[in-house]
């Protein structure tokens, strides 16, 4: 579904992402980790086509973004670290307005925004202008609207950030289920234990360098050998 | 076409949605700006109708000459909508997080930038537009032209107009863009900006309004008749001409003539409007990467050689508090590309300014009349203080929502915020203040030394006021989630700030008015030139900006303590 081919991003002479190569199938999670400044916001701009890649290319679902944006953009669901929503749109009518970014019909919307407001349980206050949301709430409407058109690949850049216990314990489940239905997921983040909890793969990013990729239970025999949890790794990892 | 109309659906919902909650309190301020906004739409009815009744009853230059007035007039709106487009939608194109959002969704590059283009056009021309109705208004009044004709020709004439000088703008910031990545970004613009200054000095040098009254008034009494032959033919490849020419034929009754400028300006408007999407198309994202790309190979450069004007490392005469103000402020204004482009533009049209006047007292002398030379006196003035008016606009007025969403800090810190938010004010009030009085300066040493020093110190009090007026309306408006300068600067109470700023310079033109004509009626007879006028009027300006000054800077100051 998503396929990175020598990926590379310079800003001058600074090289940000050098030279990631990574194929992630349907059902995937894949756990991106790395320490601030290591390159996993860089990388994920190019996976949505914020940024052109210097080198390389970013196919999604066999179209690459550069060439087929449109097409690629479909079939993705992208939650960022710090939603835009428009301040004087309701959650409820921010969803609606990205339902019909993606030509959802009408009826189909509706049904589909009352099962993501049940979902993410945002019934409450979904009806308030977003310039009132917590960062939470507004984390939680991105989610949602991510997800209303049914994304064959959903790359999320921090989920966890601003999100109480019990959110969080909602957006993890979600993710898993959707990862269970087929999706594949991209997630970058730095809760080692969501990662540890719900990847099936763990790719770690530094200084623009993926050091270290493969399946979580490759990781958990790693971890066996001389490591107590994938925090102590990753710290040894990115020393 | 149903994905851009699905868009600007919700924009339009998000648009007309109350800024604040519906309450009592949101309800008067919203009545009470409207209110504003009527009774300054309804000065300058009445402004414009007396001064054409003025320029045509008494110093009487006929429709021809009118008309080409309004050409000039025409030309320089035309460069402050095209002017303000390219400054805006640099922020609405590049720099918003919108943009950044509708790039990840599946939507071309044209669209976003139709979309874009239309919320920049409509957001920085609505105060204007505003103003050339109501002017519009006032010369269909004066000459008693039925008043369907108003929305005929804001929407034919006005509007395909203002397109053009829009869709230039997005057009010329696509072209600065595109070629920045080959070039780089000081080579373009210093280009881009010779080619503008050389078509302002190519329009004046073509149109040359003080040969054309010449050349007209040799004609006399029959000045009110078309001299389209006494010019040259290239201005009439110019909208301002077109839209000019047409209100002659309207004004004159021949409206198939005029119909052929609409025609022009429409179909001019269609053919820019299908470039800039074409443009879009080819050149949207790759701008966007250059945006990118430019910032932050200017944040490596900065890492790597290590070499910054001001750092707080340095050690300062200053005392720690006033340094880390004084190093913050200069450090934000150099590194926000918005504020300093700005300010090299503004800089750079008063270099126009300057070269443009270097004739003024010329021309003041060769004026056929006292009250055009009281005119050309007063259109200077304007002019320079119009400048000012900018100025404090664009940045006196941002100044506390640029506190931005830090305040936090500045709030919780052990300072006196209101002596914190006055000497921000002051550092760039002296800028302006400077400016100010060297534009004054320039425009007016060719007169008598008494002259030039009574307005040198009506400048001094006019830049206090409008330094004044600005910072007590920015602080009451204030805006601390708003990042982009430009926006704050164009906000509904910058707006409105501006509208009270138009009604300053009306009063001014009262104010100076009687006092100038008989100073120049004297020195036309070379009698004795009393200044006696000139300097009451200059107390009374001295008191009018004492009082605007002192309750602006407290109702600025009230401000300060307002919950965050």
């Amino acid at each position: 579904m998503l396929k990175l081919t020598t990926l590379t991003k310079k800003f001058g002479n600074f090289t940000a992402v050098n030279n990631i190569n990574l194929e992630i199938n349907a059902g995937d999670f894949f756990g991106f980790l790395g320490q601030n400044g290591a390159g996993k916001t860089t990388t994920i701009k190019m996976i949505t086509g914020l940024y052109a890649p210097t080198n390389g290319t970013v196919h999604i679902g066999g179209f690459e973004i550069q060439k087929n944006h449109i097409e690629a953009k479909r079939l993705i669901g992208y939650i960022p670290d710090q939603p835009f929503l428009y301040e004087k749109l309701t959650g409820k009518e921010f969803l609606y307005f990205c339902g019909g970014l993606y030509k959802i019909e009408k009826r189909k919307l509706k049904n589909k925004i009352d099962e993501t407001i049940d979902q993410l349980k945002i019934d409450q206050w979904v009806d308030k202008r977003t310039e009132e949301y917590s960062l939470g709430m507004k984390q939680r409407i991105a989610i949602a609207s991510a997800l209303l058109h049914d994304p064959k690949l959903l790359v999320v850049d921090e989920p966890m950030v601003g999100l109480d216990p019990q959110s969080a314990f909602i957006v993890k489940n979600i993710l898993k289920r959707k990862a269970s239905e087929g999706v594949a997921i991209f997630m970058s983040t730095h809760s080692l234990n969501v990662a540890e909890e719900v990847c099936s793969r763990i790719g770690i990013i530094k200084d623009g360098l993926m050091i270290f990729e493969d399946k979580k239970e490759v990781v958990e025999e790693i971890i066996g050998i001389d490591h107590q949890n994938l925090e102590s790794l990753f710290l040894q990892m990115t020393k | 076409m149903s994905l851009l109309l699905h868009i600007l659906k919700f924009k339009i919902l998000t648009f007309f949605k109350f800024q604040d909650e519906l309450n009592f309190k949101s309800l008067l301020k919203q009545l009470s700006a409207s209110v504003v906004y009527l009774l300054f739409a309804i000065g300058i009815f009445f402004f414009t109708r007396n001064i054409i009744t003025y320029l045509m009853e008494d110093v009487k230059i006929g429709m021809f000459l009118l008309h080409r007035f309004v050409f000039v007039v025409l030309f320089i709106f035309f460069m402050t909508v095209n002017i303000g487009n390219i400054v805006v939608s640099y922020s609405t194109f590049f720099k918003t997080r919108e943009v950044g959002f509708l790039l990840t969704l599946p939507i071309s590059f044209a669209k976003i930038f139709l979309i874009k283009f239309l919320d920049n056009f409509f957001y920085s021309s609505s105060t204007l537009l505003l103003i050339v109705s109501a002017a519009l208004a006032g010369y269909t009044s004066y000459f008693g032209l039925p008043w369907y004709f108003i929305p005929f020709a804001v929407v034919f004439l006005i509007l395909p107009f203002m397109f053009i000088a829009g869709t230039l703008g997005a057009i010329t910031l696509l072209v600065i863009m595109r070629f920045a990545a080959t070039f780089g970004i000081k080579k373009v613009l210093v280009t881009i900006a010779s080619v503008y200054g050389t078509a302002v000095i190519l329009f004046y040098n073509f149109s040359s309004p003080v040969q054309l009254v010449t050349k007209v008034f040799e004609y006399f009494p029959n000045i009110n008749n078309y001299f389209g032959f006494l010019e040259s033919p290239i201005i009439k490849l110019l909208p301002n001409y077109w839209v000019a020419d047409a209100l002659y034929w309207f004004s004159s009754g021949r409206f198939i003539a005029a119909g052929w400028y609409i025609y022009l300006l429409i179909v001019v408007s269609i053919l820019f409007f299908l470039f800039s999407l074409y443009l879009a198309k080819k050149w949207f994202y790759k701008s966007w990467l250059v945006f990118l790309n430019l910032s932050g190979e200017l944040s490596v450069k900065k890492k790597s050689n290590g070499k910054v004007i001001c750092t707080f490392e340095n050690k300062s005469s200053l005392k720690p508090r006033r340094e880390a103000l004084v190093k913050r402020e200069l450090l934000l204004f150099i590194r926000e590309p918005s504020q300093w482009t700005h300010f090299i533009i503004m800089l750079f049209l008063i270099i126009i300014f300057i070269l443009s006047i270097s004739n003024i007292d010329v021309m003041i002398l060769n004026a056929y009349n006292i009250y055009m030379k009281t005119l050309i006196y007063l259109i200077i003035y304007l002019f320079n203080v119009f400048l000012i008016a900018s100025m404090s606009l664009r940045f006196i007025f941002p100044l506390v929502s640029l506190e931005g969403e830090t305040i936090w800090k500045i709030r919780s810190a052990p300072l006196n915020y209101k002596k914190l938010m006055l000497t921000r004010l002051f550092i760039y009030f002296s800028v302006i203040f400077v400016i100010g009085q060297l534009l004054n300066f320039i425009s007016n040493y060719q007169f008598s030394i008494m002259l030039t020093l009574i307005s040198q110190l009506n400048t001094a009090f006019v830049t206090i006021t409008l330094v004044s007026l600005n910072f007590g309306m920015g602080a009451a408006y204030a805006n601390y989630k708003e990042k982009n300068p430009i926006r704050v600067a164009s906000s509904q109470g910058a707006s409105l700030t501006f509208l009270f700023t138009i009604i300053y310079l009306v009063f001014l033109v009262v104010l100076l008015f009687a006092p100038l004509t008989n100073y120049f009626f004297a020195m036309d007879k070379r009698s004795f030139t009393s200044l006696a006028q000139l300097l009451y009027t200059s107390v009374v300006l001295g008191m009018i900006s004492f009082i605007v000054s002192y309750l602006s800077i407290s109702k600025g100051v009230r401000h300060f303590n307002k919950d965050i």
